[in-house]
């Protein structure tokens, strides 16, 4: 199901994107050549800058994957209008698909030869968008130029255009991105409305730098010429430098973290890999049950973490496997765990996760306790992990659910352990 | 120029311990007393003196619109949240406002912007340190104004034409202003920090330069671009908004990076309590040698850089015990001493102090170990002697380490312990190891 809708919105993408390009060389081939002939110079920087930029990636915490310093002059070459000392760029906007899809393409060869992932439905997300914005921009009167030719008469306010330019900008950006989220929905098997929203709200002020980067440089042109894609994309160069420190400072964060709940397995305590399964299944169980990207990224500290109060023991528990212990050792196991989280004073919500993850799921359906759906996550992975014995083949797979089912309803959340069990089977396709 | 606040952790009733108290030292309590406000006196009239010269070499600004609007923009980057990029500097972009305004409104009207800027901080702060932050900026400003005329920089920027004009009148100058307003601006600080703290000027001057040069450096350029659009271009004041604005992103993940940064060094304590959670008795322990090494780390002169690596090893430096089953260590003890450190090697933001820690286990062993190593090891000697089971005082603790550190760097580090320690505990050493 999941992966027929994936390349089905994939496929969809990639058609629309065809067909603009398609489009764009029917409608416009001698105004093209015309195009090409008139103002190589300028086309020919942004071919390159574009495709430059695509080379320059960085992905996101959410998953999302930016490319500003691209997407920012593609959305100045939607926008550009008149050049210092050149002719005024006054192409179609089939043209500008044209250059755009070219120098994405060359983007994508580079990158193919370098061995990096090419991810074709991005580069089509984006051609579709900076196609909307020069579309867009080129509508209306004028003489069939619209918004475009009022960068050329000077009769509108100049902070009219700058708004405009943004609004045609925004309208691109966002197409680009509900795009490339559905798409990446798809292929995780993630609720696309979830992805969406974590995508838009995780980095909004990515988004509106990246699309004010096309009006800098279109406003920069006229005064300094093609200096204006050096000097005006120089902040999108800057974003994408404070992004990767940014999303390598979160991965030394999570390896911190990581390092953290290796305790107990280098002490012997538990076994190799436990805490990192753990981790892992939990995550794939959230997602499955369309929790968003903090809620997630809490619950996957929490649950790297949920054995470190094994350290204070004084000699191991045959395995580390807590689901064997009496739930009294369990209790005082997480509780302790909890207390040495929370001296670092910024997890405090992870340390109420860990501590939560060892009350048993009649308390919800009895007493109405309200047990966060993170710590119940944790406490159905950990007890597949245990009962399987980090072993992935069927029989240890059947035995560890059968010996959950055991306790469903009782013990453990029936809407987690389903999940648990998609994420099983999807793991067997 | 955020700086100025931040910066600020140095000046005077700012709390920063090891400053406040390595200052006891350095300078002499009458004047570290008096020198401060005298200094800051002689900043207000250095701001003063450069504004009558402004006036009288410039004349009054001529667009006063632009003036204010320039002074609001500037006043809202204030009131914006810090951007902390490394943990210790914050600038916003109120950089780029103030080094736009030179070419637009000229220095003396540059200068008055920045006043407004620095007094309408929302932070709230000493009025001495008020006093100070705002004749510093604006002094900075007027002489980076000075030091932009100077550089051939023109007043007249929308008869300029083409390119290359713009740049060699406008945007290399901006580049030298640029330069100027963060040396001084550094220079200012420093000494300020200097009477009231006693770190060496040069040392802070130093820091603050490699620490923000080339966010300093990328400000000019945007400040240049934004005169482009609001001169030349026409734009007028929505061209700061239009060059500000793509920043949006890069200002997002520097707030991001800077929280995380925290939270990542915030989970480190998380490992000492590990420890102190499997070893009762050395609760404290870690914290201890980590502010002493640290301290005896900043007394020899070492790098930022090297004073965390020596203050994180110090914390993380019996990582090795809880690396353990207890009944494994009853087994082989001293044997898991190195775990700690295999521990951390995934690490790379710990990798300088992963070196150290390792090191620390070989002082004494023949091997050629850092000074950083020795200083944690005897850091660590130091207080197992004064906190362990026997009745050992300061002058026996050191007294005993005497004898087992050698050489002229093993000399130097018990110098340096025997120094802070005078610093940290008041004890009186009697000078009798020469430095």
């Amino acid at each position: 199901m999941t992966s027929k809708s994936t390349s089905r919105v994939e496929r969809l993408v990639l058609a629309i994107a065809i067909a603009m390009v398609v489009w764009a060389v029917v409608s416009g081939y001698d105004g093209l050549l015309a195009a090409v002939g008139d103002h190589s110079v300028v086309l020919g920087s942004f071919l390159v800058v574009i495709a430059v930029g695509e080379l320059f990636r960085v992905r996101m915490p959410s998953g999302r994957v930016a490319a500003p310093v691209a997407t920012g002059s593609a959305l100045a070459l939607a926008l550009l209008g008149p050049v210092y000392n050149r002719a005024d760029l006054d192409v179609s906007s089939g043209v500008v698909t044209l250059v755009l899809a070219a120098a994405l393409v060359l983007a994508m060869v580079i990158r193919k030869a370098l061995k990096r992932s090419t991810e074709w439905y991005l580069v089509a997300a984006r051609t579709i968008g900076a196609t909307v914005t020069a579309w867009l921009v080129r509508i209306g009167s004028d003489g069939g130029h619209g918004v475009w030719a009022w960068q050329v008469n000077a009769e509108r306010p100049s902070w009219l255009v700058a708004v405009v330019m943004l609004l045609a900008a925004a309208v691109g950006l966002y197409i680009d991105l509900v795009l490339t989220a559905l798409v990446r929905a798809r292929r995780k098997g993630l609720p696309g409305a979830v992805t969406l929203r974590d995508e838009l709200g995780e980095a909004q002020a990515l988004t509106l730098g990246v699309l004010a980067a096309g009006p800098l440089v279109a406003f920069l042109a006229p005064v300094i010429g093609l200096a204006a894609l050096p000097l005006g994309l120089l902040p999108m160069v800057l974003t994408y430098v404070a992004v990767r420190r940014y999303t390598n400072n979160r991965a030394t964060y999570r390896q911190t973290i990581g390092t953290l709940s290796r305790l107990t397995e280098v002490a012997g305590y538990t076994p190799t890999g436990h805490a990192a399964r753990v981790a892992a299944r939990s995550v794939t169980i959230a997602r499955v049950l369309g929790m968003h990207a903090q809620e997630i990224q809490d619950l996957e500290y929490a649950a790297l973490l949920h054995d470190l109060g094994q350290v204070g023991l004084r000699s191991p528990i045959p395995e580390g496997a807590t689901v064997m212990t009496s739930p009294d050792d369990q209790r005082r196991i997480a509780s302790e765990g909890a207390r040495i989280v929370r001296r670092t004073e910024v997890l405090d919500h992870v340390a109420d996760l860990m501590e939560r993850q060892t009350t048993p799921f009649r308390h919800v359906r009895e007493w109405g306790e309200q047990i966060p759906v993170e710590s119940r996550i944790i406490k159905v992975a950990n007890a597949f992990d245990d009962y399987s014995h980090g072993r992935a083949d069927q029989a240890s797979v059947d035995a560890a659910l059968e010996r959950i089912h055991l306790g469903l309803g009782y013990e453990y959340d029936p809407e987690v352990v389903e999940a648990l069990i998609r994420t099983v089977q999807e793991q067997r396709i | 120029m955020r700086r100025h606040v931040t910066s600020c952790r140095a000046t005077p009733g700012s709390g920063d311990h090891t400053l406040n108290t390595l200052s006891r030292r350095a300078l002499s309590p009458r004047f570290t007393k008096h020198g401060t406000p005298l200094y800051i006196a002689g900043v207000v009239v250095l701001a003063v003196g450069l504004a009558l010269l402004c006036h009288r070499r410039y004349g009054l600004p001529e667009n006063w619109w632009a003036l204010g609007i320039l002074a609001l923009l500037g006043a809202l980057t204030w009131w914006l949240p810090a951007t902390s990029s490394d943990g210790r500097v914050h600038f916003t972009a109120d950089n780029v406002v103030i080094l736009a305004a030179i070419p637009i409104i000229g220095p003396l009207g540059t200068g008055l912007v920045s006043l407004i800027m620095a007094a309408t901080t929302r932070r709230s702060m000493a009025l001495q340190r008020r006093i100070f932050n705002t004749a510093a900026v604006s002094a900075s400003t007027m002489l980076s104004a000075v030091a932009y005329d100077l550089a051939q920089g023109s007043f007249e920027a929308a008869s300029l034409k083409g390119p290359l004009e713009l740049m060699w009148h406008v945007g290399a100058p901006i580049v030298v202003a640029d330069l100027v307003l963060l040396v001084t601006n550094a220079v200012l600080v420093a000494i300020v920090i200097r009477l009231s703290a006693g770190v060496p000027v040069r040392l802070q001057v130093v820091d603050m330069l490699t620490s923000s040069g080339l966010t300093q450096f990328a400000y000019g350029i945007i400040a240049f671009l934004v005169v482009v659009m609001w001169l030349p271009g026409q734009l007028g004041a929505v061209s700061v908004l239009v060059a500000l604005a793509p920043l949006a992103g890069a200002r997002w993940a520097l707030l991001q990076y800077g929280d995380e940064r925290a939270a990542r060094e915030r989970a480190l304590g998380a490992l000492v309590t590990a420890i102190e959670t499997r070893e009762p008795a050395l609760e404290g322990h870690s914290e201890r040698v980590s502010v002493l090494a640290a301290r005896m780390a900043q007394d020899l002169g070492l790098g930022p850089m090297v004073v965390a690596d020596v203050r994180t090893a110090g914390l993380l430096h019996d990582l090795g015990r809880v690396a353990v089953a207890p009944r494994q260590r009853d087994e082989a003890p001293g044997a898991f001493a190195p775990r700690g450190a295999a521990m951390l090697q995934g690490l790379p933001f710990l990798a300088g102090a992963t070196a150290v820690m390792e090191g620390a286990l070989r002082v004494g062993s023949g091997d050629e170990v850092s000074i950083a190593s020795e200083i944690v090891r005897a850091a660590d000697e130091y207080d197992l002697l004064l906190h362990g089971d026997e009745d050992v005082d300061a002058a026996a603790a050191l007294d005993s380490l005497r004898s087992t550190l050698h050489g002229e760097s093993g000399g130097r580090v018990l110098a340096a312990l025997t120094r802070a320690v005078r610093v940290q505990d008041g004890y009186d050493a009697g000078g009798s190891f020469a430095p």
